[in-house]
């Protein structure tokens, strides 16, 4: 007994340092769900963001434009660019 | 002391039941752990199970990071009816039903009947089951729906009863992925096709860099049906994805390219076509078109890579490596006199034709090139490499020393071979045999056979001034870890003929283009050069009509050529099947197209403009525009409005006197400078028409005397 009260607290140390280790512990684990779910979520929007990416990148390819402006009226470009140059004095 | 000895007990009767509850504890561990141990890790594993699951596929790209290939995640959605409580089943199939309905057709009845058929029916079985009766059924476990993109199953799993989740509402996703090629056909054939078996393109080629990593994850098997389902959510796994490959291709070249060989496909009703467009400079492929139309079907798709795996009779497009071979070697020159017999030869029993009877008898090497003579280039070889005794071998060697036998190595599993008969060598078909009419045939591009790719190689060469670099579609690979694997530009021969017959032969592909079978393609301010083929189709035997293929291939623009292009139309059934008419325009179109980008044009006219300019306004806005553009300019007077003149070709500002008193001149001006300058004055203007102020209704210099004015612009 007398063991007992002398040790008191070193017990509760002991008891203190148990539940902090509990504490860390789950927290810990909370944290790394948290990771996944976040891990998850980025991938998520990579492949939404890729599907929409995609689907924007063939539209706007030159053949696909001139049939969706065919209406509006604009053309593709006939004539190269003039090129201006300046001679060196 | 008796108190003490009261708490004592006390304290000792607690400590002995804790001491007793981990005996317990630990009793029963032991239990488990070792005694039963067994038992339970054999249940375990039927139930559960570690598997192997390939990590995502790697991406493709274009030159620019374009998305050409990549993996896209759906989702199969499945139910397990039997999940759900009696009392939230019936409380939310009402309500769910109505939202299937709503978002994926059916009847909201319909959704409801099948979904309370199909739990009842589950149920049942598994009363059976736990009277002991073996059924196989999977009843009570419904596949919901197939292949749902991730919004489509987020909005499924917001519905009523599948938003308690999993394990309560018993909507269960397993994620899967599919190739998806954001550009649809185009490039589809090179760019490849991911499947189990026979992989084809650069999915193939590229695959084991592509392939994710295998990473195993743990399974739980799922009664009533067994069926293996991740242990976590579905789209909680993510494995080690595979790296990315970044190609040459560049999508706005492709598009161009593709949609100009189909239309010509179209118009001349042809069997199919190849068109490839290299950088010149590095051998990069940039564009990489095969259409074929097959059987019934009225599309032309990318059904085979021709452009790598055909090897066909080039024709006339491989004169290129006849005349380089016979400058090289001194045997003619440009200007050397040749005989075209009027476009008719006899050699042996058989007869050699040009494309039309031009009745020529005799040009110089030139010139017979330009008009694509095959007499002229027949008879040439003939004349030189003729004999038997040692003209043959001569002929194959030189051949062979111009790298004509060598594949290209592109990354593409599949490439031909380029056939090229060897003199001495006796082939299981007789008449592939050499023979007497074997030089002046293959002089023309007949009796041997190499893909558009090889040959559209050697006119590379030829505008890279003789440095062959290997052609290539794949720049880096981009691994999960961030480092690169580059694959630079390759040069495959350093210089293939000399520097002297390199420049000839522009010349004379050149003339093709100037004064030959080409010039219908000339297109204003472009220069280009290059060479029709117009091949006959099994030209041994006799027949009323023959087919062709037309070809041409080339390079742009002729002084410093950017890039290199090569076109095959397979059959054309059109009134046309000459190169130049059928696949010439192709080039011609994908040229002017991509001469639209500032880079390709080069400055055609050196002539100055006169400056004729009768433009005036503010100073500083004139000055800003012509230091921005670079042009000199002298200037001259304070003022802060001036007139631009023509002063020796040289542009000069002249101050304008602006007068309190007097009526300002506006003329040459813009609406806007010369608004400001009267309205600040205190006129009144009115306006009328667009441009600059032609005219004033009350003349400059002329004292203010009324406060209104108006001014025509045009």
């Amino acid at each position: 007994m007398k063991l007992i009260l002398k040790h008191t607290g070193f017990i509760l140390l002991m008891t203190m340092l148990g539940v902090v280790h509990i504490f860390n512990t789950h927290s810990a684990e909370g944290k790394l769900r948290n990771i996944a779910k976040l891990k998850r979520e980025v991938a998520d929007s990579k492949s939404k963001y890729q599907e929409v990416k995609s689907d924007i990148n063939y539209k706007s390819t030159e053949s696909q434009l001139a049939k969706r402006l065919e209406k509006s009226g604009l053309k593709k470009l006939e004539k190269s660019p003039m090129v201006i140059t300046t001679k060196q004095s | 002391m008796e108190r003490k000895n009261e708490l004592l007990i006390r304290v000792y009767l607690i400590f002995f039941g804790f001491v007793l509850m981990a005996a317990l504890i630990v009793g029963k561990v032991f239990k488990t752990a070792i005694l039963e141990g067994d038992q339970w890790r054999a249940k375990g594993e039927r139930t559960m199970k570690w598997m192997s699951v390939e990590g995502e596929r790697g991406n493709i790209y274009d030159v620019n990071g374009n998305l050409l290939a990549t993996s896209l995640p759906y989702f199969d959605v499945k139910v397990d009816l039997l999940t759900a409580t009696d009392k939230n089943f019936n409380k939310y199939i009402d309500a769910l039903s109505a939202r299937l309905a709503e978002h994926f057709g059916k009847s909201k009845q319909e959704w409801k009947s099948t979904l309370v058929n199909k739990r009842r029916e589950g149920k049942s079985v598994l009363k059976r089951r736990k009277k002991g009766e073996e059924v196989y059924s999977n009843a009570g476990y419904y596949p919901l729906m197939n292949k749902l993109t991730r919004d489509q199953l987020d909005l499924l799993k917001s519905f009523p009863l599948f938003n308690l989740g999993k394990y309560k509402g018993g909507l269960i996703a397993v994620r899967k992925t599919r190739r998806e090629k954001p550009y649809r056909s185009l490039a589809s054939r090179t760019i490849g096709i991911e499947r189990e078996e026979n992989m084809v393109g650069l999915e193939r080629t590229f695959d084991k860099f592509l392939k994710g990593e295998t990473t195993k994850r743990l399974m739980r098997k799922v009664p009533p049906n067994e069926t293996w389902l991740p242990m976590m959510e579905a789209s909680e796994m993510l494995q080690e994805k595979g790296s990315d490959i970044v190609t040459t291709i560049d999508m706005s070249i492709q598009d161009i390219v593709h949609e100009e060989l189909l239309s010509t496909l179209k118009t001349n009703n042809a069997k199919g076509g190849v068109a490839i467009v290299m950088e010149v400079e590095t051998g990069s492929i940039k564009a990489i078109s095969n259409l074929t139309k097959m059987g019934d079907d009225p599309v032309y798709r990318e059904y085979h890579n021709d452009a790598i795996g055909t090897a066909t009779e080039p024709g006339s497009t491989f004169k290129l490596l006849t005349a380089m071979m016979m400058l090289e070697e001194g045997k003619v020159d440009l200007d050397t006199e040749v005989q075209l017999f009027g476009g008719k030869k006899k050699f042996y029993s058989s007869n050699m034709y040009d494309s039309n009877r031009h009745g020529i008898t005799t040009a110089t090497f030139k010139e017979a090139f330009a008009i694509s003579s095959n007499v002229g280039m027949g008879y040439t070889a003939y004349q030189h490499y003729g004999s038997k005794s040692d003209g043959w071998m001569n002929f194959y060697k030189s051949l062979k020393d111009l790298g004509v036998m060598e594949q290209t190595g592109v990354e593409i599993y599949g490439e031909k071979k380029p056939f090229i008969k060897h003199p001495r060598k006796v082939y299981a078909k007789d008449e592939k045999n050499w023979s007497g009419t074997t030089v002046p045939w293959m002089a023309h591009g007949y009796e041997l056979t190499m893909t558009p790719l090889q040959i559209l190689n050697y006119y590379n060469t030829i505008a890279n001034d003789g440095k062959m670099m290997r052609p290539h579609l794949v720049s880096e690979i981009v691994h999960m870890d961030g480092s690169r694997t580059m694959y630079g530009p390759q040069v495959m021969r350093e210089q293939i003929v000399s520097a002297s017959t390199v420049m000839k032969t522009q010349e004379l592909l050149k003339a093709v283009a100037e004064s030959g079978t080409a010039k219908g393609l000339k297109v204003d301010g472009l220069t280009f050069a290059g060479k029709t083929g117009t091949t006959k189709l099994e030209y041994w035997k006799a027949k009323e009509k023959y087919d062709y293929n037309a070809s041409f291939a080339g390079y742009f623009p002729e002084r410093n050529p950017k890039y290199s292009m090569i076109v095959v139309v397979y059959q054309p059934e059109g009134v046309d099947y000459y190169g130049g008419k059928v696949a010439g325009p192709v080039f011609q179109n994908v040229m002017k197209r991509l001469s639209t980008s500032t880079q390709l044009v080069e400055a055609s006219s050196e002539e100055t403009p006169a400056v004729r300019y009768a433009h005036s306004g503010f100073k500083s806005d004139y000055k800003k525009v012509l230091d921005y553009i670079g042009l000199d300019y002298e200037e001259s007077g304070q003022g802060k409005w001036v007139e631009m003149k023509s002063k020796n070709g040289e542009m000069h500002l002249v101050s304008k006197r602006v007068d309190r008193k007097l009526v300002p001149d506006v003329r040459g001006e813009g609406l806007r400078d010369a608004l400001y300058i009267l309205e600040n004055m205190g006129f009144k203007v009115q306006a009328e028409g667009y441009g600059k102020v032609v005219k004033q209704s009350v003349a400059p210099g002329t004292a203010i005397k009324g406060k209104e004015i108006k001014i025509y612009l045009s």
